[in-house]
């Protein structure tokens, strides 16, 4: 026997818990101790003995338990025995808990039943066919005899015969095309699938409602078109196959053949979308990447941008249809000659004939535009393609893209086809249409101007590419709607001076020769000219266009050329307010006419050379001088008629040639250095007119001296002439070429080469020569000449006469003069005399007599007079020549021509001679008494 | 079967010793706690506290080196700490003793019955098995 497990847990002996409680007592009996020693004086008496009295009274209780214990333990060796004993039940309770649990699962082996062939076995095979049992196949069953066979597909023909016949819910489609053999409908849908059900039983249902006895099982299925949608039979995918039975055994149960017939047009339409989108999807990604496809309820297809859609659908018939929306419009399915898909449907077939119609149609447009708009440079090279005329470069219209483009296009085809490319159209494709014309039109004035350009510049002829002249400007030059100016220079024409190609919107080049100035930025239009189809073609057909032929481009500088001098000439003519007749022979190229020296009549209303010797009409002649260097160089020739008596061949200038009866100026001017180095106006005329105008001089003064009966000693280069004897050779110099005053008229100078008051005189009429004409200074001089004789007379006679000198051998009379102007001078008589009361002294003094030329009013000749004035003696220091005055006057009275007013004496021109004689006799007469 | 008195027995001896050594523990401690109590704070009162603390320290010392080999269930403890009486503890454990000494019998008198009949059935199922059969009741029968 075994012993009975001892238990320990939850045991413990009794002296500890007597040694425990003991100890804890001592602990809480010491603290109390402790705390009454602590605690003394805080708390009262009471308290602290209350506090020590309820412990020992806790303690007391807890030793009376222990006591309990303690009389209990006497039994405790016992009741450890009943506790072993209790567990070692529990431990066999437990064992046999487990043994009924055991037991019980006995029942749970239910598959532990003997296959007797019972009654419900029996009715598991009825429904399900077959007993829930394991089959080893140990049985051997009989194969179903054909006969067997051919008897049910027979009787199933039979029955789905009646079937069908008695049915009126079946498809019109499903009727139009079955079969019945093999015990299965065949219903066919040509082109598009064919489906084989049958029925499970050889049941006849007559009416709907019975038709859940016994309904259609579906057999089989398969498309009637291929992978294209030609007349191969594309295999039904696994997918769809595996979810078909199913799908159509249950629309069969539920909706009859009916049912079917819809689920499978579904099917089949979804089928067709889906090959599409694979042919969208299997189209090559580098060629048609441009193209957007999407599909809801059709295939859309975006190409060349939104607004150019293709919708592809399936209709009812399940045949693919197509709409073809150009530019946001449906187009007619006819232009393109293919309106449906009979036999099969590529769908890259369909895009690349619709996009390359749609390239057509695009050219199309712009030549029906172009025709609308009377333009004809365009050539079409095939349906997509398109080139300039008279130019090699042939643009077609990518009909993937829609773009256009060219093979090696040069700069400016690049520029053209990447405006037209980059343009947007949104929905508008008129508006790009427009955009290629317009660029289109640029392109051919760019080509044309291109090719001028190229022409000019081979031909030294220089672009100007900064100006940009205004569009009000520009306005007037006629270009139209559309047109290319282009700025040419020649190599050494003034900076302001170019020659402007204009090719207008008929292509059509026009030449102008234009003045251009940037005024603050601003290109300025100074002066334009068309060349003249004249000046380059001298045949007399009407010609209407230049012929940019080689000759042309020859000529076309010297046109140019012809045309700006002319322009100067006429510019500077005006200028210089000079009136003229422009004399211009018709039929005749101005280059020409300029060579052959082209003939300005200028009218001459004596202000270029008195009429009186010449014709009221100055030939100008200009000829252009074609000398051996390039040089531009002009000749120029005054040529007029020249009326004179006198010896006019006297006139010796340079660049004057003087014939009996005509004169002719001539001048050679570089016209390159003239103009490129002086830009101001008059660059032209300016030395011939000084020419014109010295000669004018000349003559005039020709004619002064010659009507005035002047003696002309010399008349070349120096003029001399003899006016009477004491003025007999009078010098005129006349200004020389480089006087920056010679236009002045008068502006020569008189030249007198003797010592004497004559060149006093001459130096004051060279002052004021501007205020006289010739005649009047020789009058003056005539006039002035006995004046001056008689002064010379009177100063000799009294040098002579007064030998009366002082000790110091000064004379004791002096005469002098002093001219202030033509008008006036002094007669100064000096009086030297030794001081009475200092000998060695010499006391001067001076007596003046002013003398003036007056005109007398009161004589009818124009004779002048003179005024002799002593007013200016009129001094305290002149007291003691009380007599001299005394006598003077004493004397001058005396003779009845001479008239006295007051100081002055008016004498007669004549009687001055003589009046002096007598003013010198009485100083004469004074200084002897004196003495 | 009480507490009240122990049987004066060899076993009990230590018991009994330690029962009176506690009556005296407690004799001692009703005394101190009158001398607390009526403690007047004379040197008289003062010395007789002292003399019956050091008592009781004596005592509990005494008590502390007892040598008590008796096993103590702490349900006992619990039942002394609560204020009830262990020989109600002692008296339950008795009788659930009893009781499942009686169920455990009666399930084995029972599963043996059904071992003898489920053996009988079966060796007349299965003639096969009889020997194994009786092996079983032989082994597991008293």
């Amino acid at each position: 026997m075994m012993d009975i497990p001892h238990i320990t847990s939850n045991i413990i002996p009794l002296s500890n818990v007597i040694k425990y409680h003991s100890n804890e007592t001592y602990n809480l009996l010491s603290t109390a101790i402790e705390n009454l020693s602590i605690t003394k004086g805080k708390e009262s008496d009471l308290i602290r003995r209350k506090n020590l009295l309820n412990l020992i009274i806790s303690i007391r209780q807890d030793f009376l338990k222990i006591y309990t214990l303690v009389k209990w333990s006497s039994k405790s060796k016992d009741i450890g025995k009943l506790i072993d004993l209790l567990n070692w039940f529990r431990e066999q309770e437990s064992y046999f808990d487990n043994l009924s649990f055991r037991l019980n699962e006995l029942n749970s082996f239910s598959g532990a039943k003997l296959p007797n062939s019972d009654l419900i076995t029996s009715l598991e095979v009825i429904i399900k066919g077959r007993p829930q049992l394991p089959s080893y196949n140990l049985l051997h069953t009989e194969d179903i005899s054909n006969e067997k066979i051919l008897k049910v597909l027979k009787d199933l023909n039979l029955c789905l015969t009646t079937r069908i016949a008695l049915s009126d819910n079946i498809p019109i489609d499903f009727m139009k095309n079955y079969q019945i053999k093999d015990g299965r409908i065949i219903f066919t849908m040509v082109k598009n699938y064919q489906v084989s059900i049958t029925v499970g039983n050889d049941e006849i249902i007559e009416d709907d409602k019975d038709y859940y006895k016994s309904p259609y099982f579906f057999i089989d299925f398969k498309f009637l078109f291929g992978e294209n949608f030609e007349q191969n039979h594309i295999d039904v995918p696994k997918t769809l196959r595996n979810k078909l039975e199913q799908s159509c055994n249950q629309i069969l149960l539920k909706d009859n053949i009916e049912g079917l017939y819809n689920h499978l047009n579904n099917i089949t339409k979804n089928f067709k979308y889906e090959l599409i989108l694979k042919q969208l999807k299997n189209l090559d990604n580098l060629k048609w990447k441009h193209l957007k496809h999407k599909y809801t309820d059709r295939i859309i297809i975006n190409y060349w941008g939104s607004s150019n859609t293709i919708e592809i659908s399936i209709n009812i018939n399940l045949s693919i249809e197509y709409k073809w929306f150009k530019n946001g419009e449906e187009m007619d399915n006819s232009v393109l000659k293919k309106d449906s898909f009979n036999d099969s449907f590529d769908v890259e077939v369909l895009l690349t004939s619709i996009l390359y119609k749609h390239s057509e149609l695009i050219i199309d447009e712009i030549f029906k535009q172009c025709e609308l708009k009377d333009l004809s440079f365009l050539k079409r090279i095939s349906s997509n393609q398109i080139s300039i005329k008279d130019h090699k470069c042939i643009m077609s219209i990518d009909y993937l893209m829609g773009k256009f483009y060219t093979i090696e296009p040069n700069s400016l085809e690049i520029n053209f086809l990447d405006k037209i490319n980059r343009f947007n159209y949104n929905n508008d494709e008129n508006a790009w249409i427009e955009m290629i014309i317009k660029s289109l039109i640029d392109l051919k004035l760019e080509l044309i101007a291109k090719d001028l350009s190229s022409k000019l510049i081979t031909i030294e002829w220089i672009t100007n590419k900064i100006i940009k002249l205004k569009d009000s400007e520009i306005s007037k030059l006629g270009g139209g709607d559309f047109f290319k100016i282009r700025y040419f220079r020649y190599k050494n024409w003034p900076s302001s001076w170019f020659l402007m190609t204009l090719i207008d919107d008929k292509f059509k080049v026009k030449w102008f020769v234009s003045r251009i100035k940037s005024i603050r930025g601003d290109w300025r239009l100074e002066w334009i000219s068309p060349l003249d189809l004249k000046d380059f073609n001298t045949s007399t057909e009407e010609v209407t266009e230049f012929d940019t032929n080689f000759e042309f481009f020859n000529s076309l500088s010297d046109s140019c050329t012809s045309k700006i001098i002319n322009n100067m000439i006429i510019e500077e003519l005006n200028v210089k307010n000079v009136e003229y007749i422009d004399y211009k022979p018709s039929n005749h190229k101005l280059n020409q006419y300029l060579n052959d020296g082209m003939i300005i009549t200028i009218f001459n209303n004596d202000d270029y050379l008195p009429v009186q010797n010449c014709s009221n009409s100055i030939f100008l002649k200009i000829k252009l001088l074609d000398n051996e260097s390039k040089n531009k160089v002009i000749e120029l020739k005054l040529i007029s008629e020249l009326k004179f008596d006198g010896d006019i061949n006297k006139i010796k200038l340079p660049n004057i040639k003087i014939e009996d009866d005509h004169f002719e100026i001539f001048e050679i001017i570089d016209l390159d250095f003239n103009i490129n180095n002086n830009l101001k106006q008059g660059t032209i005329f300016t030395r011939i007119f000084k020419i014109l105008n010295k000669f004018n001089h000349l003559i005039k003064l020709l004619n002064e001296l010659t009507t005035n009966n002047i003696k002309i000693l010399e008349f070349s280069n120096i003029i001399k002439i003899r006016i009477n004897d004491v003025f007999d050779e009078l010098i005129i110099e006349l200004p020389s070429d480089e006087d920056k005053d010679a236009n002045n008229d008068n502006n020569y100078k008189l030249k007198f080469d003797k010592q004497s008051n004559c060149k006093i005189i001459i130096d004051f009429i060279n002052k004021s020569i501007n205020n006289h004409k010739l005649i009047g200074i020789i009058n003056y001089l005539n006039l002035i000449t006995p004046i001056l004789t008689s002064i010379d007379n009177l100063k000799s006679s009294i040098n002579k006469r007064f030998f009366h000198t002082l000790n110091n051998g000064l004379n004791k009379l002096l005469v002098n003069t002093k001219f202030y102007n033509l008008n006036n001078f002094e007669l100064l008589f000096n009086i030297n005399c030794i001081n009475p009361q200092n000998p060695k002294k010499i006391v001067r003094s001076k007596i003046v007599l002013n003398v003036k030329f007056k005109l007398n009013n009161f004589k009818t000749s124009n004779k002048l007079d003179l005024t002799i004035s002593l007013i200016d003696n009129l001094n305290i220091k002149n007291i003691k020549y009380k007599k001299l005055f005394e006598l003077i006057y004493k004397t001058l009275k005396v003779d009845p021509d001479i008239i006295n007013l007051n100081y002055d004496f008016i004498v007669d021109n004549s009687l001055f001679d003589k009046f002096l004689q007598d003013v010198g006799k009485c100083f004469i007469n004074f200084i002897e008494n004196e003495s | 079967m009480t507490t009240t008195q122990l049987e004066n027995t060899v076993e009990n001896k230590p018991l009994i010793e330690t029962t009176e050594q506690l009556q005296r523990l407690i004799d001692d401690l009703i005394n101190v706690g009158a001398g607390i109590h009526d403690y007047v704070g004379t040197q008289q009162a003062y010395q007789a506290l002292i003399h019956r603390f050091n008592n009781i320290i004596l005592e509990l010392s005494t008590l502390s080196s007892n040598n008590l080999p008796y096993p103590i269930p702490i349900d006992v403890i619990n039942y002394i700490e609560d204020g009830r009486n262990p020989d109600i503890y002692t008296r339950e454990f008795i009788e659930v003793n009893a009781k499942s000494n009686a169920r455990l019998k009666g399930r084995m008198q029972n599963f043996g019955k059904l071992r003898d009949i489920l053996g009988d059935k079966l060796v007349s199922e299965f003639p096969d098995l009889k020997e194994t059969i009786e092996g079983i009741k032989t082994r597991t029968s008293n």
